[in-house]
């Protein structure tokens, strides 16, 4: 079954998450509030390479259409973005979520494939984060 | 609990998260490790004790529910938080109901975290608290010899102390196995006699021609076999304490020996025309009705109100509530430690089920199952597979309806059922007898000589059986 396009729903979901912000400053305030930046740098690098790797998985399943990895991606990132700031990714994995509890394969399919093209610009944003701690910490 | 920092495992399969969750904890004084899969938290909890386990049921290689399943009642038991991002929480209930203290759902906020982590430490600490007060109360429940705090009992310590500071015969009843002699023993101790001998006689154990001289001695010749003086029961027990334990044994010519002992103080040895003074407190214990005895004239009625002056009623085991957990740790801890093995506790279904079992055989009858239990099984907890007494429920319940439409065939024939217990037999007999008097138990008990309210105590025991049987088997 090949997925084409989404249904009108997905599409108006998907354009209401276009509209939400990509990264919450606050999340990032309070990672800095709660420890040292040696920690933070810690955290954030794993994070980093834990959005690469499930990044590379959702890829490799949008490609052979593997509704079940992609299912298992969501439902991991659900989590994961809410949890460190990132409000329209985390939002996107909850609707894919919700929708493999229906068996709604396209909505998941369409879902997470816009997830997986937020990925790049979270990651972007994260190694910001890093690069800026790093220089905080050359210059004091 | 120690004053050291208490120590978390946290197996969660998103590194960040669980780094994120361990910085969070160390802030707020935890020490804590981080694993991935469920082989990682095995393999971990097997080097180093943890005080919580945070666990992530969604793991790559499997469900956090078969970790769990696999940890509560194992000797590896650990306090548990799951951590679901399943939002219908049917995971987190499954959770909940192997065992697991509390749940949170992803994403959770620090303070959810940290909150409900301080909420799980202080339940545990509350319940180990809890577990010291029982364990200090149920040392505390130790009267004497006795185990156990039920109402029925309070009431017996409070009589024995009472009457163990005064010299009056004490008469003690109760059905076996309910801790006659210890009751004696205790109202002993617990007066000024306890330094001097406790001197105990069980009147049915000796034969009817040996017991007055058992009891109060004999000279040298005075009878075949009487090969030198014998000092006799109640001149040892002189300035202490003598026992006569089933009392209602007595025949009734030394009955009129005891009672005027018991009128003047003096003994007579056998083969002597020289009485003694003794100074001795006598107890006396009957598993009979002593009422009954006198009425059946087994029993002589003077001798009876002479010995009842203070009366203690013993209460079936049955009606002691609690005390049957307590005594039954009591003598799991002894006889693992006599044995060699492990047991530590009951499991909640055996729990329940020596909290429902009739015990017929009182304390005796517990105190054997339980040797029974560490001689014949190996493990931690005792479970309910492990209790003898099963198959005799088992055995006493009619399995199928013919059995109990036939019992008098049954009865009869013995060949047909070769391995019934007297018990079963007469439960038979005497449902055959109600039946056959139209459901009249009065009738009933009239031709069978004996009172109704016997019949109504044995149709009563058979039903808290049956009805323990029922629960068990539901809990399985």
């Amino acid at each position: 079954m090949a997925f084409t396009r989404p249904d009108t729903a997905t599409s108006d979901m998907i354009n209401h998450l276009k509209a939400m912000p990509l990264v919450d400053p606050a999340a990032i305030a309070a990672l800095a509030d709660m420890m040292d930046e040696e920690s933070q740098h810690k955290v954030i690098s794993q994070l980093i390479m834990d959005i690469k790797t499930n990044h590379q998985t959702i890829q490799e399943a949008l490609v052979t259409q593997d509704i079940k990895t992609l299912a298992a991606a969501a439902h991991r990132f659900k989590t994961l973005a809410g949890t460190f700031g990132l409000p329209a990714i985390a939002a996107a994995a909850h609707h894919a979520d919700d929708a493999g509890r229906q068996d709604d394969q396209a909505a998941i399919y369409f879902l997470v494939q816009w997830m997986e093209s937020q990925l790049p610009e979270a990651v972007i944003f994260f190694k910001g984060h890093l690069d800026r701690l790093s220089s905080d910490t050359d210059m004091k | 609990m120690t004053d050291q920092p208490l120590k978390l495992l946290i197996v969660e399969d998103t590194l960040s998260m669980a780094l994120l969750y361990q910085k969070q904890l160390e802030n707020a004084g935890y020490l804590s490790d981080c694993v991935e899969s469920l082989a990682e938290a095995k393999e971990k909890q097997a080097q180093e004790k943890y005080d919580l386990l945070l666990l992530d049921l969604n793991l790559p290689d499997g469900d956090g529910l078969s970790h769990l399943d696999s940890l509560y009642g194992s000797a590896d038991e650990i306090p548990a938080l799951v951590i679901t991002a399943d939002a219908s929480l049917n995971k987190a209930i499954k959770a909940m109901k192997l065992g697991a203290l509390d749940y949170l759902v992803k994403p959770f906020s620090e303070s959810r975290l940290l909150t409900t982590v301080a909420n799980t430490f202080e339940r545990i600490r509350l319940q180990c608290d809890l577990d010291e007060l029982r364990q200090e109360s149920a040392q505390g429940h130790h009267f004497q010899g006795f185990i156990g705090n039920s109402l029925p009992m309070q009431k017996v310590y409070r009589t024995i102390e009472q009457v163990a500071k005064s010299k009056a015969t004490v008469f003690i009843v109760g059905h076996s196995g309910t801790g006659k002699e210890v009751c004696a023993e205790a109202i002993h101790q617990a007066g000024p006699r306890a330094r001097r001998p406790f001197v105990p006689v069980n009147c049915a154990a000796i034969p009817k021609d040996l017991l007055e001289s058992e009891l109060f001695g004999h000279l040298k010749g005075s009878f075949t076999g009487a090969i030198s003086d014998r000092l006799g029961a109640a001149k040892e027990a002189s300035g202490g304490t003598l026992f006569l334990d089933e009392m209602c044994e007595l025949d009734l010519n030394l009955q009129s020996k005891l009672l005027r002992f018991l009128q003047t103080g003096q003994v007579q040895s056998v083969g002597s025309h020289k009485p003694e003074t003794v100074d001795v407190r006598v107890i006396c214990a009957t598993n009979k009705n002593p009422l009954e005895e006198v009425k059946e004239g087994r029993f002589r009625e003077d001798l009876y109100f002479r010995l009842n002056v203070v009366p203690i009623r013993l209460p079936d085991l049955k009606d002691r509530d609690r005390d049957i957990l307590d005594i039954a740790q009591y003598f799991l801890t002894k006889f693992s430690g006599e044995e060699g093995k492990k047991f530590r506790s009951f499991d909640t279904r055996s729990q329940a089920f020596l909290q429902s079992h009739s015990w017929p055989g009182n304390v005796r009858e517990l105190q054997n199952t339980v040797r029974n239990i560490t001689v014949l099984h190996d493990g931690d907890q005792v479970t309910l597979d492990m209790f003898p007494e099963l198959d005799a429920i088992d055995q006493i319940l009619p399995a199928k309806t013919d059995q109990s439409e036939g019992p008098v065939h049954t009865v009869l024939d013995a060949t047909s059922a070769p391995f019934k217990k007297l018990s079963e037999i007469e439960r038979e007999a005497i449902e055959e007898r109600i039946r056959l008097c139209d459901g009249s138990i009065p009738l009933a008990a009239e031709t069978l000589g004996v009172s109704p309210s016997t019949l109504y105590r044995k149709k009563e025991d058979w039903e808290k059986k049956k009805a323990s049987l029922a629960r068990v088997r539901s809990a399985g």
